[in-house]
């Protein structure tokens, strides 16, 4: 259903969070600063300030990104927990390194996998996916239904295009969450519909695919953060080791020694580099 | 303590004493809308232009036309370019400087709808195929923001291109436009035509100035529904907007297609039957604001 995804955890070190996220040849770059202080006239007293900054492809920010701006920034008001950050702020950056197609989708789930690095607390996954109803050719024998994840030009060529962001919480690791499943109504946190002349069983035919490609992306993502806490593992495993074993040449060696061995940077005989 | 202290301290539980009644503090029931007025012609200066009132919110929309060149990928389409507005004095909490979300938002989703529902006729625009197209450039003043700004806007848009009138004309090599009739043998002999004195009266007499209406009829009807603890509240005003979770809007068409759902977050999450009541209400709402559009241009 979904493009080939692909995503890195951490590309920026100097953010608190930040993630790539690759659907095909769409690509962004979501990084996030704090929850932080901010200045005071951006503080709100009950909850988190949220603030987003939507740098396009290339050339200046134009209306449409000030309202792809607005757009993330509603969604994420609704599954930050807000209420455990007064007076803070936090500002994500999304840079859209390539867009071809489902571009506000990919930027929602760049900016969850973020916040996820961040360690933000929220209520659940945000996952996103843009659907779209090909527009009927004439003399084609039957119609094709909706789409899911369409490129730029079958956005461009769609009779209808909309763009489905669902909350996922709850549920086992593993299995699939709880309002996720088909026989249950999926609460839409943010839909964004357009097309000429849907009828509303189009509408409805097309939330139903967003929900189940998102299940897709929730999937993917659940995957990709197990794998990252795997490395985690892993790495701190290798690091134990090292101390051990520095610590056991100290014990030999004497300082002096270990230095020497290990080629650590600090000490009399140290490289003094890095 | 005096109700007007009340619903400023307290602006939720005011507000809940009359939803959980089923009404509203300016008297409406949850499932009414306000009523629509719409008025043509109002601009003397632009070629196109409209007034609508949804209850206290007021969007003045206006046309004007520019001789461009088409794009080299629709050689003999025109274009429209939207723009809408939220000076500073439609309500307390514009201001001026760089440009509000709010009119971002509102420009990009009036341009939508009225390319999706076809309001336009882009071929109506174009002059000399490849050469010379008209852009229709629409801009949408909120004069008095009192929620559902952009129902609205999309109304007053819909209302503008439908009084604008596109004159024909007659552009020669250098991209002069004459008023006048077309010339039968390509924009280059207009002007030579234009100028002597006897050919173009004989071309006057002959042949009528048309003038071509832009629009091809359609009113697209959009309508804003909040959520508010589980209840729909139908087209909300300013201070309800403030109060909702969120908000929901849909646009339909004549033939009451769907054209456009949009919920840009907010603070709750919707289901999908409180969308098709959405729906619903807007398809419900079609009828009102066709009579309206209809005494306004009848």
């Amino acid at each position: 259903m979904m493009r080939q995804m692909k995503t890195e955890r951490n590309p920026l070190q100097r953010a608190e969070g930040s993630a790539r996220w690759e659907q095909d040849r769409s690509v962004v770059l979501a990084a996030v600063y704090g929850p932080t202080q901010v200045q005071a006239r951006k503080e709100d007293v009950d909850k988190l300030a949220i603030e987003v900054c939507w740098r396009p492809a290339f050339g200046l920010q134009t209306p449409a990104d000030v309202d792809a701006e607005r757009t993330l920034r509603r969604t994420l008001e609704q599954i930050v927990l807000t209420a455990k950050y007064p007076r803070l702020g936090l500002r994500v950056v999304v840079q859209v390194i390539s867009a071809d197609g489902a571009v506000e989708a990919c930027a929602m789930n760049a900016t969850c996998h973020a916040l996820m690095d961040a360690g933000v607390e929220m209520f659940g996954t945000l996952v996103a996916a843009t659907v779209a109803i090909p527009k009927i050719i004439a003399g084609d024998a039957e119609e094709l239904g909706p789409c899911a994840d369409p490129t730029e030009d079958e956005e461009r060529d769609a009779a209808a295009v909309g763009t489905f962001a669902y909350c996922f919480r709850g549920g086992k690791p593993g299995e699939v969450p709880a309002n996720a499943t088909p026989e249950r109504e999926c609460d839409v946190v943010h839909c964004s519909a357009r097309g000429e002349q849907m009828s509303e069983d189009d509408f409805l035919r097309m939330a139903t695919l967003a929900r189940d490609a998102c299940v897709e992306v929730y999937v993917f993502m659940r995957a990709a953060v197990c794998e990252w806490e795997e490395d985690v593992e892993r790495e701190r495993a290798r690091l134990e080791e090292r101390c051990k074993a520095v610590a056991a040449a100290v014990k030999e060696h004497g300082v002096d020694g270990a230095v020497e061995i290990f080629r650590l940077p600090y000490g009399p005989k140290g490289t003094g580099g890095a | 303590m005096e109700a007007a202290a009340y619903k400023r301290l307290y602006p939720h539980e005011y507000y809940e004493k009359f939803v959980r009644e089923g009404a509203r503090p300016d008297g409406r029931p949850l499932g009414r809308a306000r009523p629509v007025s719409v008025a043509r012609g109002v601009v003397s200066t632009a070629d196109g232009s409209s007034l609508v009132k949804i209850g206290r919110t007021t969007a003045l929309a206006a046309v004007k036309l520019e001789v461009v060149t088409p794009t080299l990928d629709a050689p003999d389409d025109g274009n429209i370019d939207v723009t809408v507005e939220l000076p500073p004095m439609c309500s307390a909490t514009t201001r001026p400087g760089r440009v509000s979300e709010e009119a971002a938002y509102c420009s990009r989703r009036v341009a939508d709808v009225l390319h999706d529902a076809k309001v336009v006729d882009p071929k109506k625009l174009c002059i000399d195929p490849g050469k010379f197209a008209w852009r229709v450039c629409l801009d949408v003043y909120v004069l008095d923001h009192d929620g559902c700004v952009l129902d609205a806007a999309v109304l007053a848009a819909t209302g503008a291109l439908r009084d604008c009138v596109v004159p024909v004309v007659s552009v020669d090599e250098r991209g002069e436009v004459s008023v006048g009739a077309k010339a039968s043998d390509g924009a280059g002999d207009a002007a030579a035509e234009n100028e002597g004195g006897e050919k173009t009266k004989k071309r006057k007499t002959t042949t009528t100035m048309k003038r071509c209406e832009v629009t091809t009829n359609v009113a697209p009807v959009s309508l804003t529904t909040g959520l508010y603890r589980g209840r729909l509240i139908v087209d909300p005003n300013s201070e309800e907007e403030a109060l909702m979770e969120t908000l929901v809007t849909v646009c339909v068409d004549d033939s009451g297609s769907v054209v456009a759902v949009l919920k840009p977050g907010g603070d709750a999450e919707a289901t999908e039957t409180q969308i098709a009541h959405c729906v619903a209400a807007a398809r419900a709402r079609r009828e009102t604001c066709a009579n309206a559009m209809r005494d306004a241009f009848s």
